[in-house]
């Protein structure tokens, strides 16, 4: 046996070193080139998507250095006087007062209804139509010298701060009753916090902002 | 088995074969090095390149958070936007939808009565005239279903009468809307 080997090895000495060069080649090719393409296509991938947040950050700082402080002071009461963080019993009532004067009406009475969290009976408790942003729901009976006057109080709420929504209206003659939604929303402030991307208004925020300013006067 | 018996073929293999056999296994195993090789440099320097894009991003953060009142101040203001647009967007619009049935009424024909919500408005209108809630029931209505198009889906006439207390004549309209 071992003289075979021995005559295999005399005679096929010349083609062991391009063998262990071709098996080596090989493994090469299957353990680093194939895998590598991997490994690049995902470090790139990881590159490109970096980039972008960069890029949103330094869209951010320049968002953020952009902004002027009065401005940003001034925007900021103006939104939260459009959507308090909470039921602001004192905005309504001066949101009702301020629309009952442009309206020539007198606010006759209030009804406000706080509670209803859960029932199992649906229809039972009035859900909001905006997802997300909850209401302090609240009749409201007025009195005025016609109907005119008493519709008007509808479109004059709807020009006031808080953003209400009128769910129905019966007028007859000089009296009025409004079935008023008043929206808010609690601040989930940790995540601004958290938060590292800062996009600049849009012009659509920009005519909403002007829009509020008019509401508030 | 004998050993002496002699299985390796006594046919000479030529050297020109060894030859070529070993130039091609060099060449392969070169190609196969510089390739290996130029994918180990070329990952490095994408490593090298994503580490620094990470520092970089990581001091861009602390940039974003130099002043964290005015970021959050006026993501509060962005979120409080958006959430203002969506109820603008989406609140029931029914005194928009009485102020236009309003425009259509002759100027003698007064409002008494005004119900609904956002699918079904009620109205009762009365004029002293009765050619005035004629002229609102042969033309203005139309003029107002035409207007609104397909928003409308029903008007309807529940009454009509004499009020002998006022002496005005009274009619009742429901407007159903889609």
């Amino acid at each position: 046996m071992e003289k075979i080997a021995r005559i295999y090895l005399k005679r096929y000495k010349k083609d062991l070193l391009p063998l262990a060069l071709s098996v080596g080649g090989f493994i090469m090719l299957v353990r680093i080139i194939i895998p590598q393409f991997g490994i690049i296509s995902d470090l790139n991938n990881q590159i490109t998507s970096q980039i972008d947040t960069n890029v949103r950050l330094n869209e951010s700082i320049e968002a953020l250095n952009g902004i002027n402080e009065s401005e940003l002071e001034r925007d900021y009461e103006l939104a939260m006087q459009a959507l308090p963080t909470d039921k602001s019993i004192g905005a309504v009532f001066e949101a009702l007062t301020i629309a009952a004067g442009k309206s020539n009406v007198t606010i006759g009475g209030l009804n406000i209804q706080v509670g209803s969290v859960y029932s199992q009976e649906t229809g039972k408790i009035k859900e909001s139509n905006v997802d997300g942003v909850p209401f302090l729901n609240m009749i409201v009976r007025v009195s005025g010298t016609n109907t005119i006057d008493i519709t008007n109080f509808a479109q004059a709420l709807y020009e006031t701060l808080p953003v209400a929504e009128i769910n129905t209206i019966s007028v007859s003659d000089t009296a009025g009753e409004f079935d008023v939604n008043f929206y808010f929303k609690p601040i989930n402030e940790a995540g601004f916090k958290a938060q590292t991307q800062v996009a600049p208004l849009t012009p659509a925020q920009r005519e909403l902002i002007t829009k509020l300013e008019t509401w508030s006067q | 088995m004998k050993d002496s018996i002699n299985l390796v073929s006594k046919k000479k293999i030529p050297n020109a074969f060894h030859k070529r056999f070993f130039i091609s296994a060099v060449i392969f195993f070169s190609i196969v090095f510089l390739i290996s090789a130029g994918l180990i440099g070329y990952t490095l320097i994408l490593s090298n390149k994503l580490s620094e894009v990470k520092s970089e991003e990581t001091n861009l953060i602390v940039e974003v958070n130099q002043d964290p009142e005015k970021k959050v101040q006026f993501l509060t203001v962005r979120e409080r936007l958006s959430e203002i647009q969506k109820v603008i967007n989406k609140r029931k619009n029914i005194n928009s939808k009485i102020d236009t049935v309003s425009e259509f009424l002759p100027f003698d024909v007064s409002v008494n009565l005004v119900e609904g919500d956002d699918e079904t408005i009620s109205l009762r209108v009365a004029a002293s005239d009765l050619s005035s809630l004629d002229s609102l029931i042969e033309e203005k209505i139309n003029e107002y279903v035409v207007k609104q198009g397909k928003g409308v889906k029903r008007v309807e006439m529940t009454t009509f009468n004499l009020n002998r207390d006022t002496l005005q004549y009274e009619a009742n309209f429901t407007i159903e809307f889609k």
